[in-house]
């Protein structure tokens, strides 16, 4: 069963990777048939407690793969799973808090996903329909980098270690840290969000403290890998790691929440005022914002409404439901109606700081703005009187009542108060303000009357109040009218804000204490100091009523946990939870629906349809009922029975007394709000002090790991394979990559760089993206100064290794000018040497002497050093004797002939080493990476090469066809064989195809009568260097004998040139970051390709080395002149050797038999085949014409005169 | 050796002169769908299985693609494949009157074969603007070499890619058929042998055409395919 859905879950995976987009309106559709699905799959993962199918959340989640999830509700295997009584299910399912991050390996169709909680480090199944999909376009970067970690060390127990040792994953998840942070505008410690916002600072603070200690871990392991007995420690340092790394992220997450949370009303106040006073805005705007939100809202704006169709039963709550929405709407119509881009920013302002619970509006510490702060409190108002009319929807527990009606006075004050504030502001201008403010409080007093009413009917005790069906009905009926009394005051409200200009709330308590707090204050101190000055104020009556008359709220027991639980300070508590957060398109919706989805307060919620931004109309409400099934706490609520167990119920009924509440709000409300946040905010705060604190004990190190940690980083554009190796990566994080401070760059990355970046970039760009790097790494001495240094050594390399002068000498300039008035002030020396670098190359490219690299021998990587050939061995005596080369000078100089026969086979294939040697050697990495563009000239080795192979090839048989006895025709076979094993011998790959070629060509191989008199030893010594040369599978023999690099040795090019041209087709040259495909695609250069590409240059490389062989002058004029000879001719080479061919052993022996077949096809050609004057009738013409009588001593060879020409 | 019995593995070699897209062909042809990345250097990198009327077939795909210099390598090719793509670029005529040579030399090497397994393949289709060998040009050369198919595709929109491919094996397998209805006795021993020479250049015995190769074959039917996109 666990092989099954692991299976499925891997396909999911696999292609949910390159599926995921960012897409989150699922069509509905898929709601009934993925429930369908649900329903019948019975297998572990277990069937979903909860029957899904009215939890529009979680769809979208299954049918796109999110590498992350963040949990929305609690999860305890043991009391929710219905069939746990083995331990198989608790082993294998895993515990969730509401606003865990998990980092999903797989998903069953099911609905369960095999994930790995970050928060707590532990795997195992757990349900998706409990969890969101998350994702945030700041920690994109990060949580790509977290996965590529996981993927390499996480997931297989033999990680490949040693790729682990140059530490880009850590970078990664550094420069993951740095992009949030750059993007929050929290980079420097002086920031001003961070200096204003005390909860930034702290997060800050302790994500830098975990990222380095997470980088101490890094190092550490680096360390202890490179010792040789590392063994268990290592693991332990794994696990470490990979736990300090799901920290990281968590705290990360915990981040953005609170930024999102504390800054979202700064961002939204500068857009709607074009000038600001706040010293720091961000500079993304308004669309960036709205992004975020939307992204980390993905699921909640998935039509409800689809769902609530396939549940009947639900229609009757949905019918009441769409009267509160109605009423409401017309509220939010009022709203949008007046001012609609200041509603429309403020609305989402409130529904984001909604989900922090801030309930009061002095608790807000950030709210600055009179119009956000009303903004804020209308919402929190209208999501109270929401709740509390949902509450009568059902008869529900008068205690819950109680808290209800007392948190909506509550925040009904919280508004009044605002809007006094505003009125104060201006008194002239605000009759109307005024009136509207004064019917909102009778309409509130109407409601507080009201309630009161329903208890003073009661003589039972509190707890059992029964709300009677036409008191509810009134109380609906008043609610509703307070909703409409509310926007009507708020809109006034916002008219005369407008009117005035916005004016900042904040300000005016501060100024009521006096001139003797200080200026700046630290954020949370201010925040207390508001609450202080506004407290006061409240002087409404009817709240003091209300606490006097309403018994106490139930105690609320269940935010304990987060108290004291320091690590999950920011994920636990639903105040930072991105749940909520607004939607572009729906502005309303968004809020309402993170409050109905927020932990224990929210789920048994109405989730409203989302509500279009022109009417700002509500068309419907979700039914409790279907929200009932999204979590088993909310299972006794209504009576539907779900794949629930007694446990889950038990489990979540401590919460439902609370959550019970908000049971059919159109705005879902938490219950505990007005009682936790101060608690909650502290103890997360100081939680975080503490472990930052811990960390970070020593300033100093606290600032130099700050400054390390946040260099400026294009770490996240560069992406690896899965071996380690950087795959792809823009320019400036490949340079990057090229001088990293903190490890030695990885030789073969560097110099595939060097080989390949004329093909990716131009050297002027690199030039540029050089000093580029120069520049923003700053001056820092733990990292700009190693830094600075190895760009130094990129550019001496450059130019002293890998200069071409002629691609290369756009970029001189720039690098002179880079030398001489960047480096030298930093560095005198080194700048004083590259400047004299420069102009030496400067120097060779004018006069043209060196073509090539400055320094003598490499042109090629360090790898080939050391490869040279053992000096030790003597340099073997030539073959050759006094007459031979007697022989070899008469025929050079035109006198009689010498036949090869004559000549010592292993001297032979030794001179032709040197011949090919010479040559290959030369030939430099950019001739054979650009050797088939067409226009290009450097690929003269190339070619060279290339056609001394023809030619040796020619030779051979030119010599094998010449004599007209087929015995000495025999005797030349014989002798090439030899040659041919020598030159194997040698390593003379080159000159060994070229002569089995020839040997194995039509010409030579149709010599029956010659090959008749070859002996059987030679043919099976041919037999065996076929085998070398084979061409079957794609070369496999020849180059599994090339695999290890051994010189001297001259490689048959040919399969070089071949690798080099599909490496170029068959990969291309952008790749896709992995993380653009959930959002904005960035492709960088695939590098992964230049990597190919450079290994095989490099692979050539290391085999030029040049023979240490004594050249024997005579035999190699020979040679050289019979190359000549061939070049000269090598068109008519072709024709002439079958000719040749066809004379010494005429077709004639078996005529009686080939005239047949011959005759057959040749009438078939001719009657079926329209034949134009082919190259093959030329040909036989040809041969008919001149193949008798004809010597090969005879044709027309010239011999010396054109040696010289061509030489 | 008894062909029924074996997956037939056909050596499909891809000649044209330089810069036809030959490589891009062959590139598109064996890695099918994207993959991250593709190694040239290994020994599958030219394997494909594919199939035809029905049958497995293995196909290596033998490419001269940067080796098109190495004219002694050509003949290794030739000899060694079954069928034979012909590919130029229609952007280029030279490309197309190149082919007519080594076309010659395919049917020298096949023992003056006339009915060698080809396929006319005018590459870079999706260049019509620079188009300078029009259909019907092309179209004439493949008849004048018996009929061979002739196909316009364009590797770069992989139109047309397998099916050059496809048609080329089809042709391999039908003249293999014909050969093994016809074939008594035993296989003869490789090329460059008489029956009194065991030398052989392969370990696995593959049929070998060689100059004198003395077999009849069946003159092909009427083809008149020509498939234009």
């Amino acid at each position: 069963m666990e092989n099954q859905s692991l299976s499925t879950a891997g396909f999911v995976r696999n292609y949910g990777r390159h599926e995921h987009t960012p897409n989150t309106r699922q069509p509905s559709k898929l709601t009934t048939g993925l429930t369908g699905v649900v329903f019948q799959v019975q297998m572990t993962p277990p069937e979903t407690p909860v029957s899904s199918h009215d939890n529009d959340a979680l769809l979208p989640g299954r049918a796109l793969f999110h590498n992350y999830l963040r949990a929305l509700y609690h999860f305890d295997p043991s009391a929710a799973l219905p069939r746990n009584n083995g331990d198989e299910s608790l082993l294998t399912t895993t515990a969730i808090k509401p606003g865990d991050l998990i980092l999903v390996h797989s998903v069953h169709a099911n609905g369960w996903a095999d994930g790995t909680v970050l928060t707590t480090g532990e795997r195992g199944w757990l349900p998706t329909n409990y969890c969101e999909a998350y994702d945030h376009p700041y920690l994109r970067n990060l949580l790509n980098a977290m996965t590529q970690l996981w993927d390499l060390l996480g997931a297989n127990e033999d990680a490949n270690f040693s790729n682990f040792i140059r530490q880009d994953y850590i970078r990664g998840l550094i420069a993951g840290v740095r992009y949030i942070l750059e993007h929050a505008d929290c980079l420097h410690r002086n920031a001003a969000l961070v200096q204003q916002y005390t909860g930034i600072r702290r997060m800050r603070k302790g994500l830098l403290a975990d990222l380095s200690s997470l980088v101490q871990i890094a190092r550490s392991l680096q360390e202890t890998i490179s010792e040789p007995f590392a063994g268990e420690l290592i693991h332990y340092l794994l696990d470490d790691l990979m736990a300090k790394a799901f920290k990281v992220v968590t705290r990360a997450v915990g981040f953005v929440d609170m930024w999102s949370k504390e800054t979202t009303e700064v961002r939204l106040n500068v857009r709607n005022r074009d000038s600001t006073h706040l010293p720091m805005t961000p500079p993304s705007n308004y669309d960036d914002l709205t992004i975020d939100i939307d992204a980390s809202r993905q699921e909640v704006d998935t039509d409800p409404v689809d769902s609530a169709k396939c549940l009947p039963a639900a229609e009757f709550e949905e019918q009441r439901g769409q009267a509160v929405a109605g009423a409401q709407s017309e509220a939010r119509r009022l709203d949008h109606g007046e001012q609609s881009s200041i509603a429309r920013y403020s609305k989402r302002q409130s529904s984001l700081a909604h989900r922090l619970s801030l309930t009061k509006a002095e608790r807000n510490p950030c709210s600055a703005l009179a119009s956000e702060q009303l903004a804020h409190v209308h919402d929190v108002c209208i999501s109270n009187i929401g709740a509390f009319i949902g509450h009568h929807l059902h008869a529900r527990p008068a205690s819950e009542l109680v808290e209800t009606t007392e948190r909506l006075v509550n925040a009904c004050e919280a508004m009044l108060i605002i809007v006094d504030d505003v009125y104060a502001h201006d008194v002239r201008r605000s009759a109307s303000v005024r009136q509207a403010r004064l019917n909102f409080q009778a309409t509130l007093g109407d409601l507080i009357k009201a309630t009161k009413e329903v208890f003073s009917f009661s003589d039972l005790e509190e707890g059992e109040v029964v709300v009677l069906r036409d008191q509810s009905d009134h109380l609906i009926t008043v609610g509703t009218s307070l909703i409409r009394s509310s926007g009507e005051c708020v809109a006034k409200t916002r008219g005369l804000i407008e009117q005035m200009g916005d004016f900042e709330l904040e300000n005016r308590p501060r100024g009521m204490r006096g001139a003797d707090q200080p200026a700046i204050e630290p954020p949370q101190g201010l925040a207390q100091v508001q609450e202080r000055s506004l407290r006061p104020k409240s002087t409404s009556t009817e709240k003091r009523f209300s606490r006097k008359t309403l018994p106490p709220p139930p105690p609320i027991c269940k935010r304990s946990s987060i108290v004291t639980d320091t690590f999950d300070f920011a994920l636990d508590s639903p105040d930072d939870a991105p749940v909520a957060g607004v939607p572009t398109t729906v502005p309303f919706a968004g809020s309402l629906a993170s409050n109905a989805l927020s932990p224990r307060r929210g789920s048994a919620a109405m989730l409203p349809e989302p509500v279009t931004i022109n009417g700002a109309t509500l068309r419907h409400c979700r039914s409790s009922r279907l929200v009932n099934g999204s979590s088993p706490a909310r299972q006794d609520s209504v009576g539907i029975s779900i794949a629930g167990s007694a446990d889950t119920y038990r489990s979540s009924t401590r919460n439902s007394a609370i959550t019970a509440v908000s049971e059919v709000s159109t705005r879902a409300t938490t219950p505990e709000k007005s009682n936790e946040p101060a608690s909650s905010d502290d103890a997360l705060l100081s939680s975080f002090n503490s472990i930052s604190s811990m960390r970070s004990g020593n300033t100093d190190v606290e600032l130099d790991a700050e400054t390390q940690l946040l260099q400026k980083t294009y770490a996240s554009e560069l992406t690896f394979s899965k071996d380690g190796h950087v795959s792809g990566g823009s320019l400036p994080a490949l340079v990057e990559k090229l001088t990293t401070h903190d490890s030695t760059p990885d030789p073969q990355f560097v110099s595939a760089f060097y080989i390949t970046f004329r093909l990716f970039t131009t050297p002027r760009e690199l030039a540029q993206a050089l000093v580029a790097r120069f520049d923003y790494i700053g001056d820092n001495r733990a990292v700009g100064m190693p830094v600075k240094l190895r760009i130094c050594n990129i550019f001496k390399g450059w130019l002293e290794t890998h200069w071409n002068a002629e691609a290369d000498k756009d970029a001189l300039g720039e690098i002179r000018y880079f030398a001489l008035h960047t480096l030298k002030p930093h560095l005198p020396s080194a700048g004083e040497r590259l400047v004299d670098l420069t102009r030496k190359v400067s120097t060779v490219y004018r006069t043209g002497t060196i073509q090539g690299p400055l320094v003598s021998g490499v042109g090629k990587t360090s790898l080939s050093i050391g490869l040279s050939q053992d000096s030790s061995k003597a340099i073997p005596e030539p073959v050759v004797t006094r007459s031979q080369l007697q022989a070899l000078r008469t025929a050079t100089s035109g006198g009689h002939q010498c036949s090869v026969t004559e000549l010592d086979p292993v001297e032979v294939a030794r001179q032709l080493a040197l011949i090919t040697s010479a040559i290959f050697c030369e030939i430099q990495a950019d001739e054979l990476l650009e050797w088939n563009k067409k226009g290009t000239k450097s690929e003269q080795n190339v070619r060279r090469m290339c056609a001394l192979n023809n030619d040796i090839a020619h030779v051979v048989a030119d010599t094998i066809l010449e004599p007209d006895d087929a015995r000495k025709r025999a005797l030349i076979i014989k002798h090439w064989a030899k040659v041919a094993e020598a030159c194997l011998e040698l390593n003379n790959y080159d000159s060994l195809m070229a002569i089995m070629c020839t040997l194995n060509s039509s010409v030579v191989q149709r010599l029956k009568r010659t090959w008749e008199l070859v002996s059987k030893k030679t043919k099976v010594r041919m037999e065996e260097m076929n085998a070398v040369i084979d061409i079957e599978k794609n070369h496999a023999s020849l180059r599994k004998r090339l695999e290890s690099p051994f010189a001297p040795c001259i490689p048959f090019l040919g399969i070089y040139l071949t690798d080099l041209t599909f490496l170029d087709v068959g990969n291309s040259k952008k790749r896709d970051l992995p993380g653009a495909a959930s959002g904005q695609p960035t492709s960088v250069i695939n590098f992964d390709k230049y990597m190919r590409m450079a290994k095989v240059v490099t692979h050539l490389q290391n085999f030029q080395v040049p023979y240490r062989l004594q050249p024997v002058q005579e035999m190699q004029a020979w040679l050289d002149a019979y190359l000549q000879r061939m070049r000269a001719m090598q068109d008519e080479m072709i024709v002439h050797f079958h000719r040749r061919s066809l004379m010494v052993e005429p077709k004639r022996e078996r005529l009686p038999r080939m005239a047949d077949g011959k005759k057959s096809g040749d009438a078939g050609s001719g009657e079926e085949r329209p034949k134009t004057a082919t190259g093959k009738e030329r040909f036989e013409t040809f041969l008919r014409n001149n193949s008798f009588g004809f010597k090969v001593h005879d044709m027309p060879l010239p011999v010396v005169p054109n040696a010289e020409k061509h030489g | 050796m008894s062909r029924a019995g074996y997956q037939r593995e056909y050596h499909v070699a891809v000649i044209g002169s330089g810069g036809v897209g030959k490589s891009c062909l062959t590139a598109q042809f064996v890695q099918g769908v994207f993959i991250e990345s593709y190694d040239p250097t290994i020994e599958d990198s030219y394997r494909k299985q594919i199939e035809v009327d029905g049958r497995q077939v293995m196909l290596e795909i033998m490419d001269t693609a940067g080796t098109e210099q190495f004219t002694s390598m050509r003949e290794f090719y030739m000899r060694d494949a079954h069928g034979f793509l012909l590919v130029f670029s229609i952007t280029s005529l030279t490309s197309l009157q190149e082919l007519a040579e080594l076309r010659e030399q395919i049917v020298q090497i096949k023992g003056g074969d006339p009915n060698v397994p080809i396929v006319l393949v005018g590459n870079k289709s999706d260049l019509e603007e620079d188009r300078k060998v029009s259909r019907s040009q092309a179209f004439k050369v493949s008849q004048a070499w018996g009929n061979v198919p002739y196909y316009e595709t364009s590797a770069r929109r992989r139109q047309n890619v397998p099916e050059v491919f496809v048609d080329v094996c089809r042709q391999i397998m039908r003249k293999d058929l014909s050969r093994a209805r016809r074939d008594r006795g035993p296989e003869r021993p490789g090329y460059g042998g008489g029956s009194g020479h065991t030398y052989s250049r392969r370990r696995r015995p593959r049929r070998q055409k060689t100059y004198d190769d003395d077999d009849y074959y069946e003159p092909r039917e009427k083809r008149s395919r020509c498939v234009i996109l």
